[in-house]
């Protein structure tokens, strides 16, 4: 018998697993001026769960948007679905370390910290892996910068989204 | 437990990557040629080499070097994002066909373009 706070605590997962592969399929699908450049809503919702479930809840989160976001949008198992894999592992590891941090971190510190091991790890991948060669790297600059804003704006989303559910406990 | 949005930490966090990544920008200088890579290998050339095909794994991709830089025209990938990129013209701009394994990267001239940062 499960009780009702484990309900619950299914139940926000599988929503949260679902909105955020909504969100990474539909921004795989759209156009972006710059070649590569996502804002990344769906790591908002891994870091709700991360900050509301622990680093287990997040990683379910992550995993579950990259295998069902990439099913969305019909690329599973290409290389864009391994770069979109490393780069969510990545990130969700980063960010779950960096949830007992000291200085203790707001969602916005989380956010860019995983938004930039995302594009670092993506970096690497692909420079190893699909390039064999580190030409790729003078690019990491300018992803960082972008993973930096694009950080700001998911960390605030996931505060609201936090915020909002804390205001109303069950 | 509540958690805030951001603090000092975050303050402090943000301005060390932007100060980081700002110091870690590839120099301006002038364009000098463009080094295209491939499963085939590394390979320089001039620019206003003209078009050029190159293999990768899905077929060929074409490559144009004009007088300011590189770009890709056609590539056999589902996401053509490499085609879309367009023209790379500041030393240290890369395009790149990753499905295809293909990437066009800027190179800089006579003034060389700094430490090109690798951490292996």
């Amino acid at each position: 018998m499960r009780s009702p706070a484990d309900s619950r605590r299914l139940a926000e997962l599988g929503l949260w697993i679902a909105l955020a592969a909504a969100l990474q399929a539909a921004e795989t699908l759209v156009a972006t001026p710059v070649p590569w450049f996502r804002l990344g809503l769906g790591n908002a919702l891994v870091l709700v769960a991360l900050h509301r479930g622990g680093a287990r809840d997040g990683a379910w989160v992550a995993l579950g948007k990259v295998f069902l976001g990439g099913l969305l949008a019909g690329r599973l198992f290409g290389p864009g679905f391994l770069l979109s894999l490393v780069g969510a592992a990545a990130a969700v590891v980063v960010m779950g370390l960096a949830l007992r941090g000291s200085p203790p971190l707001g969602f916005v510190g989380l956010s860019v910290l995983g938004a930039t091991a995302h594009a670092l790890a993506q970096v690497a991948l692909a420079s190893t892996l699909l390039l064999q060669s580190p030409a790729l790297w003078s690019l990491a600059p300018f992803l960082v910068l972008l993973a930096l804003a694009t950080g700001c704006v998911t960390g605030l989303v996931a505060h609201r989204i936090a915020a909002a559910l804390e205001a109303r406990p069950p | 437990m509540t958690r805030r949005a951001w603090g000092p930490a975050d303050i402090a966090l943000v301005a060390a990557l932007a100060l980081a990544a700002v110091a870690a920008l590839p120099g301006g200088g002038s364009p000098g040629a463009v080094e295209v890579l491939s499963p085939g290998g590394a390979a320089l050339w001039p620019l206003g080499a003209g078009r050029r095909e190159v293999a990768g794994p899905l077929g060929v991709t074409v490559v144009e070097v004009g007088p300011r830089g590189g770009r890709v025209v056609a590539s056999p990938c589902a996401g053509q994002v490499c085609v879309r990129a367009g023209e790379v013209t500041r030393p240290g701009q890369v395009v790149a066909c990753l499905p295809n394994r293909v990437a066009v990267r800027l190179v800089g001239g006579a003034s060389g373009e700094g430490v090109d940062a690798v951490a292996r």
